[in-house]
């Protein structure tokens, strides 16, 4: 019975953690991961360290896509290390199971630690081969020391008695103890919960699943984890809310909505998903690709199925069909990519084709920069005008407390907007500027806030002020 | 599921059960390969149909023309298809038995892989020369060989502890050229015929990427001049009409037998980016004997609509990219070859080469009897490799696609060639060296 117990219960330990606690770290997996047969997938794969489970790593990976199945996967992985040490460790030890547990416990807190099943797959085959070696070391000693080949339990049991009772329940005890400790110590893991958050608001961001990004990052956990701020004001971006609500998040300088001052540096990494995200859903797509592209170089294998499907897809919106049919050919190279692929194609059956520029054109088009508020208003120059980029625009002006500009925009815009965001109500008092649409409770705040600012701390502010723009634009 | 169509098909075709219609047409297919001109020994040509039918194909040779018969399913009639057998002709020429070039991701600013490869003409064999995993992640580029011989070459390798790496005469050494004499970076390089000097651009290169349109890349320089090494004895000259700083001079390339030096240059501009169509680069040269440059530059070709790029010289022929304007015409959709007769100086546009998309970087081989060229347009981003035959009398054949085992090999490599060089020889590995280089 305790043969089945204990790995029963391991696997449905790990399948459920998997699932219920790191559900997006595995889809990222996917996204970051790739496996194609085509020649020169297979030429880098088998250059890589440790290519035999490096290869099968990646295959797996790619069910990754359903987090089920990436935690059936897993649980499958971690379960087979245990039986395989239980196999091995028996033959020197009546405490196999504790051993076994012990072992496996660790694998699965490296693996829930790691971003890839490599290690698994690596331990899982070293153990496979240390266990057929066992069994062939085991049946060598029992042909020498008895003829039949066979130990008779009988004869093992009176020889141990009791004992060996004693430490086979020891042991299960153990096991089920290290089992417990290893779901305890990936559950309450400050790592695996922020690689799961983040891994989720990556997956919210780039396919602009606005709701449930912002119920990932709530302004107190924005307050704990800076770099998830400027993915939440994405998120209120791609709402229309950020004129409303950017305050409710700690916002304390520019970098916080557009991640500039991470260009070049650790988190680049970070900044450039961020990028293609923003560029994306201001309808950008050019220089979307360019930092999906660039993003991409980071990943572990120079690009990702994420990567190539979103290619695939702005491509398609862009009316570049040969280049997505490119990108279509490639994903049909892997396993679980044929429905992307039927549907970007049916988009492209669709579609116009675009036609290429013109040189003189070309010649003389906006580029991008390196400051995201020059970006901007090149965006609205440039007929991607849209209530994202303008709502990004006024809050980056805010965040720059560039008065003068702000309220040579809003003069232009006021007119059309129906109501007045509420931050832009809050930066219009304090550049001076009267307008029927303010609200009166946020006039009569502002008197209130002139009058505490000569008393108050920025901190008290903060308190008393908490979600306005007053406390940031008065200090 | 192409493949089961594909063996029905076949099945089908070898119990003689279908019943064909012959068509006159040549069949639809990528590459072209309909009439290219192809060198003795070179692997067939791969292709398939444009619709991705299934299709078989069988060769015959008849003198010096290989016909390729071509046979698919019509879905439409419910039919196979006989095409029109295509000719392939085969050129006697020889042509140098490798070609190195680098292999990178198209991919902006930043890299992740990247490398140095030869590949082997009369085969599908590539190998690496040297990638970045040898120089921890950085660039390597600009290869070149003296003579063409693989042994001797040089490459830049850059990142910490970066520099040009001399591959010369069985010893590897790296030079960082921004430290030694007038402190300038080298980039495009021209190897003297005697083998003795290298001329080298220094530029100040930038990319920028305009917001719309299907460019998606600009790259540019802000300035760049030409600078002289004597690599026997590490010196590195400046003469200073090559370093003007209100002209930019940029890729260097030398005649036949090394008196005179070509290169290209523009008068420079202020803030480049905003007046990009304002920089037309002319073909200029100079001349040079005995390890120094005599009497003055002079304008060689210049054309008010067309920006000159990478020229390149075998006897009395230059071939150099066109493009509307600027210095990386890679990125541009309307970058052509253009053909110079240096001796009466009349400049027409390689027709039977250029499409409709980039023609960029090209070099000749050692007979001047092949050309070998990149070029965007299978897809319009993934730079591909194209050879042509050259008559030596001013005509080019059709080119063809750098064969691969198969046609999807193109589509499904996420790289791109870049700075395709003819070579005598096998290039040797230079990791090792290259790393040790790095390590110290």
């Amino acid at each position: 019975m305790r043969r089945v117990v204990i790995p029963a219960a391991l696997f449905a330990a790990v399948f459920l953690v998997s699932l219920l606690c790191m559900p997006y770290s595995l889809v990222c997996q996917e996204y970051e991961g790739l496996f194609l047969a085509t020649p020169d997938w297979w030429a880098r794969a088998w250059q890589q360290t440790l290519p035999v489970s490096g290869i099968v790593s990646d295959f797996l990976i790619q069910f990754y896509r359903v987090p089920a199945f990436g935690a059936l996967i897993t649980a499958v992985l971690i379960t087979l290390a245990f039986l395989l040490c239980r196999g091995i460790s028996g033959r020197f030890t009546s405490f196999s199971d504790a051993v076994a547990a012990l072992a496996a416990a660790l694998l699965w807190v490296f693996v829930a630690h790691s971003s890839s099943p490599k290690s698994a797959v690596f331990a899982v085959l070293v153990l496979l081969v240390l266990f057929l070696l066992s069994l062939l070391i085991s049946g060598s000693r029992k042909q020498r020391h008895s003829p039949s080949g066979c130990l008779s339990p009988k004869s093992f049991g009176t020889l141990k008695g009791n004992a060996v009772a004693n430490s086979v329940a020891a042991s299960v005890l153990f096991a089920a103890l290290f089992i417990i400790a290893a779901a305890a110590v990936i559950v309450f893991s400050p790592r695996v919960q922020r690689t799961e958050r983040f891994s989720r608001v990556k997956a919210d961001a780039i396919y602009g699943v606005w709701d449930d990004l912002l119920k990932t990052v709530p302004p107190a956990v924005a307050e704990k984890d800076g770099e998830l701020t400027p993915f939440a004001l994405l998120a209120l971006s791609g709402k229309g809310q950020l004129g409303d609500r950017m305050f409710s998040y700690p916002v304390a300088e520019e970098n916080d909505l557009d991640m500039v001052a991470y260009d070049g540096k650790e988190d680049y990494y970070t900044s450039l998903l961020f990028k293609a995200c923003l560029y994306q859903f201001l309808g950008c797509y050019n220089e979307a690709i360019h930092n999906y592209y660039q993003w991409s170089t980071q990943l572990p294998q120079g690009t990702g199925f994420v990567v190539l499907r979103r290619l695939a897809e702005l491509y398609c919106l862009q009316g570049n069909y040969t280049l997505m049919e490119k990108y279509c050919r490639i994903l049909d190279k892997s396993l679980l990519n044929g429905a992307y692929v039927r549907h970007f194609r049916k988009l492209a059956s669709q579609g116009a084709a675009q036609e290429p520029t013109p040189a003189a054109e070309r010649s003389t088009m906006a580029v991008i920069s390196h400051d995201p508020l020059y970006n901007l208003f090149l965006l609205e120059s440039a007929g991607f005008s849209s209530a994202m980029s303008t709502d990004r625009m006024l809050c980056t002006l805010i965040l720059k407390k560039d008065f003068v500009r702000f309220k040579r925009a809003m003069k232009v815009l006021e007119p059309a907007m129906e109501r007045i965001p509420r931050h832009y109500q809050e930066m219009m008092l304090f550049t001076g500027m009267d307008s029927g649409k303010i609200d009166a409770a946020v006039k009569g705040r502002y008197a209130s806030f002139l009058t505490d600012r000569l008393e108050m701390t920025l901190d008290q502010a903060l308190y008393r002020y908490e979600g306005s723009a007053f406390p940031y634009l008065g200090y | 599921m192409d493949k089961l169509r594909l063996l029905l098909l076949l099945s089908l075709l070898a119990c003689n059960r279908i019943s064909y219609t012959a068509s006159e047409e040549y069949p639809p297919i990528v590459p072209d390969c309909v009439g290219v001109t192809v060198p003795e020994g070179m692997p067939p040509m791969t292709f398939e149909m444009a619709d991705g039918r299934p299709f078989k194909v069988e060769r015959r040779r008849v003198a010096d023309t290989v016909f390729y018969s071509v046979s698919a399913w019509n879905p439409a009639t419910g039919k196979g298809e006989r095409y029109a057998p295509f000719p392939v002709y085969v050129s006697h020429d020889p042509i140098d038995p490798y070609i190195a070039y680098r292999l990178i991701e198209p991919s902006y600013e930043g890299w992740k892989e990247m490398g140095l490869y030869s590949r082997d003409l009369g085969s599908y064999r590539e190998k690496a020369i040297v990638t970045n995993d040898a120089t921890g992640g950085g660039c390597v580029n600009c290869h070149t060989f003296r003579g063409g011989n693989p042994s001797d070459m040089l490459f830049h390798a850059r990142g910490a502890g970066g520099g040009t790496v001399f591959a010369l005469e069985g010893k590897a050494r790296i030079i960082n050229l921004a430290t030694v004499g007038p402190r300038k970076q080298g980039v495009y390089p021209a190897w003297h015929p005697d083998g003795r000097y290298i001329v080298f651009s220094s530029n100040s290169t930038q990319q920028c990427f305009p917001i719309a349109g299907s460019q998606q890349v600009e790259v540019y320089d802000n300035y760049s001049d030409l600078i002289l090494m004597d690599w026997q004895t590490d010196s590195v000259y400046v003469w200073p009409p090559l370093c003007e700083e209100t002209r930019f001079e940029t890729f260097p390339a030398w005649n036949a037998d090394g008196s005179r030096l070509y290169y290209c240059v523009a008068d420079s501009v202020s803030n480049v980016v905003e007046n990009r169509s304002r920089v037309r680069y002319r073909l200029a040269s100079v001349g040079f004997a005995d390890g120094f440059f005599t009497g003055e530059p002079e304008t060689v070709w210049q054309n008010d609509t067309v920006s000159v790029s990478f020229p390149r010289i075998s006897g009395k022929w230059l071939l150099f990219t066109g493009a509307a304007y600027g210095t990386f015409p890679i990125w541009h959709r309307e970058a052509d070859l253009y053909l110079m007769d240096l001796e009466d100086g009349s400049v027409v546009p390689a027709s039977e080469l250029n499409s409709p998309d980039t023609e960029s970087y090209h070099s000749w081989s050692s007979n001047g009897r092949w050309v070998v060229f990149s070029s965007r347009r299978l897809d319009g981003r993934y730079t591909r490799l194209f050879i042509a035959h050259f008559d030596g009398e001013g005509r080019f054949g059709k080119p063809f696609l750098l064969p691969q085992k198969s046609y999807a090999h193109n589509v499904q490599r996420l790289k791109s060639y870049n700075v395709p060089e003819f070579v005598l020889g096998e290039p040797a590995s230079r990791r090792r060296e290259v790393s040790k280089l790095f390590a110290q």
